[in-house]
């Protein structure tokens, strides 16, 4: 890593040892192995059975060596770990004792919509004071997670791992297993966050564009093709390095509660396999994780069972979760690396067979730069390069599974330009009209319809419309391209099981994710929540949406209540998905079986767009 | 002019309570930019606030610069303005505008005016009024400004005014058409990239043209100047 602000980028907030492993830190933010304490395993406060009680209230914490009122549960942030069986019928006694509403949402978890725990929406909320009992079957197994679904109580530690035992011991084994709950955590209130974001969009930027690396792009590129590069993002008013709204310039991010200094220390022994249920609990970060002279075989995405793909990394979106084995082959401590999207921070864990060892902590990857790709345009040499690079692995090709995306990607509408909204008022964003529409495409392999801005509600809540948004499922995405490791892609993703409902879509509805960055406002189809109608959905109907990224920004959509089951090329093993990634420019399909009555939540799960990218799904 | 500190000081005390937030919430921004000068020989204080408060779309604020040379405020001014957003980039404003002393008899005068500001495409700031006033006045003011990352902590920030008259005015000095231009640069330091206080360093000059320049050669004054400058830009 050479670049020059690489020093300054390196001041992010690594966050308070718990030991004086801080004061061991060199300037690069290296710990010296030799050096290092010792340390102890990392214990992790769980709750088992049927019976739970979940005292919510404020809870002191120090992440940065300055203490700060969090919200908690029984005294704990992250909140604690709850294993459950499935089959059984929990129940939740949870009981407010902030000042303000509270509520708790069980995400992924497959639920009566009263016990969903969406103020406003599934039930009222839990005023100060007050209990809530939430009730329901366990009717699934895995790695799932608990937040609060009131104000920004989410960012201030209210959010815990659920774990889901099987009925039926699971299809692969392991020796152990350990939560590994990724989050970012700031000493600054979430509201003055929001607010500090809609007066100036790029206050928490940590990677500027600067005239320095203007400098380096003419020395490399020559100067005529460095300002071409920079003219285009120019002209849009964008930057190409805007990756994340929050940063590590005020965020500290953490693994299990332990910050990058301190660390979580999980144990092995030689020769065990270990079960890594990692989940991102964060409020606005998504992580790319690995484990340097590990491979990791991914068996489990959001819950359910996948078949195992074997990678050395993933990027896991804000409320995903991934179940991961490795199998760490001799006698030395690992690094578990996980670095946030935009590198202004890492969140960091050790897996050791003694509590003394800790293994080198990895130099973060290069600032990601976002390519002509996530623009939404079919144009620029990257997109191809990427595709490329993705590669599939051997066990999906030799199943035909990694011809799809490819065949699905040479249907797909084509536009040489971002479409503004000039464009679009002057009907240039129609798509090309060589596409033909055969019916709203096959289950399993996405949406044969052209992507139409007709149902965008245009205005100045809206900075573009992505008019050339293909399917990349197999594109890795920005900051992990080329990046010489296989990293995990929905491409690579099938359940393991067939498909439960194997009807094709009856109907399909296409949404465009979209916002104004300057402004900092998000919406769908350009209408924020508070203007929207509420989606409708017929109960027992099986539907497609497919949403289409208009921004610059990854957004995780969550749909509460029904899964998610994501198209990734076959048809007779589609991955169901609690929370899909959509990467910038891009669009994605997924199938939804409405078989949940009630009134539901579908938004983007960063915590700082989800107030204006909402909907409510109502199946009745 | 003790009106003009006293609605000053009301700026800044409302901040209004974010506690019930929904996607659009109520929100208060001040931006303060004090810097300091010596125009021939004589110690020259500049300031320029703009505080809003209102939400996404549509906000109320509150403009005001001037000068305080010599143990007096001079050149000062305060404006009342709502403003729209019209498109992705740009807003449109609406307002009125109040001139202290523009006139070496110590009269006041009153304005309306209507803006255009935003963001041109490089990132360019564009802020362009056009002023209507007493005893015949009309005014153009543009001011573009564009700020430059050199790293991550330090900014350039080129900025150019331009100021032309409608009409002629012996009354306030003013002459037709260009009347004024200036064009500064400032380094700026932003420490830890905290984006909302900036000191600076910086060169500032300024020509008068046409009947302007007359006016003020009459009094003596110098059409043109080059002065360094010094100053703190912050926001919260």
């Amino acid at each position: 890593m050479t670049t020059p602000d690489s020093t300054s980028r390196r001041r992010f907030v690594t966050g308070l040892a718990s030991t004086t492993a801080l004061g061991l830190l060199n300037s690069a933010g290296f710990v010296n192995a030799a050096e290092r304490l010792a340390h102890s395993f990392t214990t992790q406060p769980a709750l088992s059975g049927k019976d739970f009680t979940l005292d919510i209230g404020y809870t002191p914490v120090n992440f940065t060596g300055k203490t700060i009122q969090a919200t908690g549960i029984n005294g704990l942030v992250p909140a604690p770990v709850l294993r459950w069986k499935e089959g059984d019928r929990v129940k939740l006694n949870v009981r407010n004792n902030l000042a303000v509403d509270s509520s708790i949402h069980w995400h992924g978890i497959i639920l009566p919509t009263d016990m969903d725990g969406v103020p406003g929406l599934s039930f009222s909320g839990i005023k100060p004071g007050e209990s809530y009992l939430y009730e329901f079957d366990v009717n699934q197994s895995g790695t799932y997670w608990y937040h609060s679904h009131s104000g920004f109580q989410e960012q201030t530690g209210l959010y815990g791992a659920i774990v889901v035992e099987p009925k039926e011991s699971a299809p692969y084994h392991y020796d152990r297993d350990y939560v590994v709950l990724l989050s970012d955590w700031s000493d600054q209130a979430p509201e003055k966050v929001y607010a500090d974001l809609k007066k100036m969009p790029a206050i928490y930027s940590a990677n500027e564009r600067t005239l320095q690396d203007l400098a380096a792009d003419v020395n490399q590129k020559g100067l005529a093709k460095a300002l071409k590069g920079r003219s285009m993002w120019n002209n849009m008013r964008m930057s190409d390095t805007d990756i994340s709204d929050v940063t590590g310039k005020i965020y500290t991010f953490l693994m299990n509660g332990r910050t990058p200094a301190d660390g979580w220390t999980g144990e092995f022994k030689k020769g065990e396999k270990i079960l890594l249920r990692v989940i991102n609990g964060s409020a606005m970060t998504f992580f790319d994780v690995r484990m340097p002279g590990l491979k990791m075989t991914v068996v489990a995405s959001d819950g359910n069972y996948i078949q195992p793909v074997t990678v050395d990394e993933f990027r896991i979106g804000v409320a995903e979760t991934y179940d991961v084995i490795v199998e760490p082959s001799s006698e030395q401590a690992y690094t578990l690396f996980c670095q946030a999207i935009d590198r202004s921070g890492y969140a960091r864990g050790t897996l050791t067979p003694d509590a003394s060892l800790v293994a080198q902590i990895p130099e973060m990857d290069e600032d990601p730069i976002l390519a002509h790709t996530d623009m939404g345009t079919s144009m620029g040499g990257m997109s191809m390069d990427a595709i490329n690079a993705g590669g599939c692995s051997p066990e999906h090709a030799a199943m035909g599974h990694c011809e799809v995306p490819i065949k699905e990607r040479m249907n797909m509408p084509t536009s040489e330009f971002v479409c503004t909204q000039e464009h679009a008022k002057m009907g240039h964003c129609q798509t090309p009209k060589q596409i033909q529409e055969f019916g709203t495409g096959k289950a399993g392999f996405g949406s044969s319809m052209p992507v139409t801005s007709s149902g965008i509600t245009m205005g100045p809540q809206i900075d573009g419309i992505a008019a050339g948004a293909q399917y990349r499922l197999d594109d890795p995405g920005v900051g992990l391209r080329n990046n010489g490791r296989r990293v995990l892609m929905y491409a690579d993703v099938f359940n393991l099981s067939r498909t439960p409902d194997p009807r094709e879509p009856s109907r399909e509805i296409q949404l465009h994710l979209t916002g104004n960055m300057g402004r900092y406002m998000w919406s769908i189809d350009g209408v924020k929540y508070k203007d929207a109608d509420p989606l409708l959905m017929t109960y027992g109907e099986r539907l497609r949406i497919t949403l289409v990224n208009d921004t610059m920004m990854n957004h995780p959509m969550h749909l509460h209540g029904v899964w998610s089951d994501l198209e990734t090329g076959d048809a007779d093993y589609i991955p169901r998905k609690h929370t899909v990634i959509v990467q910038p420019g891009s669009k994605i399909s997924y199938l939804v079986t409405a078989d949940a009555i009630g009134k539901w939540a579908y938004h983007c799960h960063l915590m700082y767009h989800m107030p204006g990218m909402f909907r409510e799904v109502h199946i009745s | 002019m003790k009106n003009l500190i006293l609605i000053m000081c009301l700026l800044l005390p409302v901040q209004v309570s974010s506690a019930a937030m929904g996607d659009d919430p109520w929100l208060t921004k001040v931006m303060t930019e004090v810097e300091y000068l010596q125009d021939n020989g004589e110690d020259v204080l500049e300031w320029n606030i703009d505080a809003w408060v209102g939400r996404d779309l549509s906000k109320f604020w509150i403009k005001s610069s001037g000068e305080y040379a010599d143990s007096e405020f001079e050149d000062a001014n305060i404006e009342f303005v709502y403003s729209r957003a019209v498109s992705t980039y740009w807003d449109q404003q609406f307002g009125v505008r109040h001139d202290f002393k523009p006139d070496p008899d110590g009269d006041n005068r009153n304005w309306v005016s209507y803006g255009y500001i935003g963001t041109a495409p490089y990132f360019i700031e564009v802020d362009a009024r056009v002023f209507v006033g007493e005893d015949s006045s009309s005014q153009l003011l543009i001011e573009l400004e564009r700020e430059l990352m050199l790293t991550q902590e330090w900014v350039l920030t080129p900025e150019s005014d331009i100021v032309a008259n409608g009409n002629s005015n012996q009354k306030y000095q003013e002459g037709s058409g260009l009347a004024e231009a200036e064009f500064s640069l400032r380094l700026g330091y932003e420490r830890d990239g905290n984006r909302k206080f900036q000191p600076f360093v910086g060169i500032t000059a300024r020509q008068t043209f046409g009947k302007t320049k007359d006016f003020a050669k009459a009094r003596g004054l110098a059409s043109g100047s080059l002065e360094a400058i010094i100053g703190i830009n912050s926001w919260f």
